[in-house]
């Protein structure tokens, strides 16, 4: 009896509506042990190269991890993985919630979707048991509205619910997979790949929680982390949410202002996580938004999640869509001079209720007010609508259009990259895309190895894949679990910062496949360290599980990813940053001036090729390195001597 | 001398609510940026930044009249 896991992947063909299930061996699951290196399994497996992402071909996995439901923060989290629409290489993309949880207690380890139903249907999974439904009353209707038809139709309060809003139905290519209405698997598009299937969503509800091997040793690490977190680095996180992060980036100059021009907004202070705390959060007229203004996954002692609810002025926002996190009051505040709390906190429900990415969403619109304030994009494109930097109400009305394909929402809705494609006029000089996905809200120009990961990353630039360079220097001891002992000076990019980034990702990675929040698990400032990760895993599994074992599922399902865009002949010519982080300094504060150095991000590259022994010159994985993983079988997929 | 504070996300909870992370310190001529810590009883690991965009460690000397922000390390958020 496996402890932490069902054994059991459910395979579903939309096509046939047949269901299958299978009961893969114990040591698959050590091997690849959930999440994203699970679903690139079947990727590779299953899946031939050069199909439409779009298309009844493109599959689609759904996966937990040997973690996921078990009584210990952070472990609620589901990876979904497909060809991307957005990017054209591998997709991939982490949610949180309640939905992870109940999917375990379901009985099923990972959901592997293929094919295309021929009328919207919804997958129904109970204890076990698998059906597909109709879905022909719940296309076109936003996400609020299908949970609550849902739990009226199936008679139970306590269903979770999976599923793409009207965005992923009509394939805007940045479409989340929206859970709770508020949770989402947000970047790649995997929302848009979901409604192309017509699947509208897949409805999760069991009463089987799994085993654990060592209860005791678990218990004991949830204690400790429930003791330490009030005076632990993630302490704000909870109270203040993840917006509290803007005063450091401020201060920094690391705060992505105006399309990345400028690392420090000047009203930032208007949409920090105190602020929204303040005056926005549920339950703060009252004083009262600490019990109601704040959520959680499921198990998780920290309460990051933001609750807001706004009754009266011109941006109404429904609690149930919840708030804004730092990513989105970036994207939709700083990086479009927008400084209306309300407007961004709209935004965002906007985004939760059509199913879309907040952080492609807000950075193509800031993107856009670029182009229109440099006279690339005019009113005749627009519709009429005045796209500056600062107008609120301007970048609120494109977020609705872009989730309703609208007019102008319609070429936006493709992308920046895309969309700077379609119109021309030299706009593409001020994209900040990194494989057609958008820059998150941290800046390589403050934290340089942030330039190496951004455009070596398998599916785009990503925030969340590595240490950020600051950590390197604070953590020491938690550093040293990693072998890293020697932080560099500040912007360094030489060849230890690029072993830093290197190691770190493969821990991070090892995270997205153990599915385990890198809020509460980590290398640095994270609630627990990468010594208790390895607890956690024994403690669940039973397995003698030590730290180079999750290192090298971290490292294989990397070479598992770029194995992936490498079949698709996307390599090292992909590996790319935008133009504008090179061409032209940021104006303002403590960042002025700065500019990444060409050279430099180059050498650095080459090294971070050499050091994870793929070839330097296509940035292709390359057959020793494959087969030091154990996954021989990906060289022989992609045909290498 | 006495120095204006404005202690950041979570620090601010260390003062009353109405406050919102502001206040003014009283110290002896001669206090550095360590003294002003331990007077506000700052246990966590944090960057403090003066006006000017300075960013002290513990020994530097504070002046009357200096504006002090503190900020704690968060997620790879920051950098010195």
């Amino acid at each position: 009896m496996p402890h932490g896991y069902n054994g059991k992947i459910l395979h579903v063909n939309l096509t046939t509506g047949e269901l299958t299930i299978e009961e893969p061996e114990e040591k698959f699951y050590r091997k690849y042990m959930g999440g994203s290196a699970m679903g690139v399994y079947y990727l590779l497996k299953e899946m031939p190269a050069g199909v439409d992402p779009l298309g009844p071909d493109n599959i689609l996995a759904l996966c937990l991890s040997v973690m996921t439901g078990t009584p210990i923060s952070g472990q609620s989290r589901m990876t979904a993985v497909a060809k991307s629409p957005l990017t054209g290489g591998i997709g991939d993309s982490q949610c949180g919630g309640f939905f992870p949880a109940e999917m375990k207690f379901a009985g099923f380890d990972g959901i592997i979707v293929k094919g295309r139903a021929e009328k919207p249907v919804y997958l129904w999974i109970h204890d076990g048991r698998a059906e597909l439904r109709d879905a022909g009353h719940l296309w076109g209707r936003v996400t609020g509205e299908v949970e609550a038809t849902l739990r009226e139709e199936l008679g139970d309060d306590k269903i979770e619910v999976l599923q793409v809003g009207p965005a992923g139905e009509k394939g805007v290519r940045f479409a989340a997979i929206i859970n709770k209405s508020n949770r989402a698997n947000g970047r790649t598009g995997m929302g848009a790949v979901m409604g192309s299937k017509n699947l509208k969503a897949v409805v999760v509800r069991g009463t089987h929680k799994p085993t654990v091997a060592d209860k005791a040793a678990l218990s004991e690490l949830a204690r400790w982390g429930a003791t330490h977190f009030p005076e632990s680095d993630v302490a704000g996180l909870g109270k203040y949410g993840t917006a509290e992060t803007t005063g450091a980036q401020q201060r920094a100059g690391g705060l992505p202002t105006y399309n990345f021009t400028s690392g420090v907004f000047d009203r930032w202070e208007a949409i920090d996580g105190t602020t929204m705390y303040d005056t926005i959060l549920r339950g703060a007229d009252q004083g009262k938004q600490d019990r109601y203004g704040r959520d959680t996954c499921y198990g998780c002692t920290i309460r990051c999640k933001r609750v807001v609810e706004i009754k009266e002025g011109p941006y109404q926002v429904d609690p149930k869509y919840g708030g804004p996190e730092y990513e989105t009051t970036s994207t939709f505040g700083n990086y479009c001079g927008v400084s209306d709390l309300p407007a961004i906190a709209k935004a965002n429900e906007i985004c939760n209720k059509y199913g879309m990415d907040t952080i492609s969403c807000g950075a193509t619109i800031a993107w856009a007010m670029e182009c229109f304030e440099e006279e690339l994009i005019t009113v005749e494109d627009t519709g009429g609508i005045e796209l500056r930097y600062g107008n609120a109400e301007a970048m609120v009305k494109m977020t609705e259009m872009i989730a309703k394909r609208e007019g102008f929402g319609d070429v936006l809705a493709e992308g920046s990259a895309r969309a700077a494609a379609k119109i021309g006029r030299g706009t593409d000089e001020y994209l900040i895309t990194s494989k057609n996905q958008e820059t998150p809200a941290h800046m390589p120009h403050t934290k340089r190895t942030l330039a190496v990961i951004y455009a070596v990353n398998p599916f785009g630039a990503d925030h969340q894949s590595h240490e950020h360079d600051p950590s390197y220097r604070f953590y020491p001891e938690r550093m040293a679990q990693l072998g890293l002992h020697d932080p560099q000076p500040k912007l360094a990019l030489n060849a230890e910062m690029v072993r830093y980034a290197m190691i770190t990702q493969h821990l991070y990675s090892a995270m997205d496949s153990i599915n385990v929040c890198q809020f509460v698990f980590g290398s640095a400032w994270q609630l627990y360290g990468p010594d208790q990760l390895v607890k956690a895993a024994q403690a669940v599994t039973g397995w003698n599980v030590s730290l180079y074992e999750l290192m090298q599922v971290g490292e294989r399902r990397l070479n598992m990813l770029r194995a992936f865009n490498a079949r698709e002949g996307i390599g090292r010519e992909a590996d790319t940053l935008p133009k504008k982080f090179f061409d032209r300094p940021l104006k303002g504060g403590k960042t002025d001036g700065y500019v990444l150095d060409r050279d430099e991000w180059r050498r650095a590259v080459d090294t971070y090729y050499a050091m994870c022994g793929w070839d330097v010159e296509t940035g292709y994985p390359t057959r020793p390195k494959l087969e030091a993983l154990g996954i021989g079988w990906v060289a022989d997929e992609l045909g290498l001597a | 001398m006495q120095v204006s504070v404005h202690m950041h996300g979570i620090l601010r909870d260390q003062l009353p609510p109405e406050a919102k992370g502001r206040t003014t310190v009283s110290l002896d001529d001669g206090a550095t940026v360590g003294d002003l810590l331990a007077h506000l009883d700052i246990k966590r690991r944090v960057i403090v930044a003066l006006n000017d965009g300075h960013e002290p460690d513990e020994t530097y000397v504070l002046k009357d009249g200096d504006e002090v922000s503190i900020y704690t390390i968060i997620g790879g958020g920051c950098e010195t």
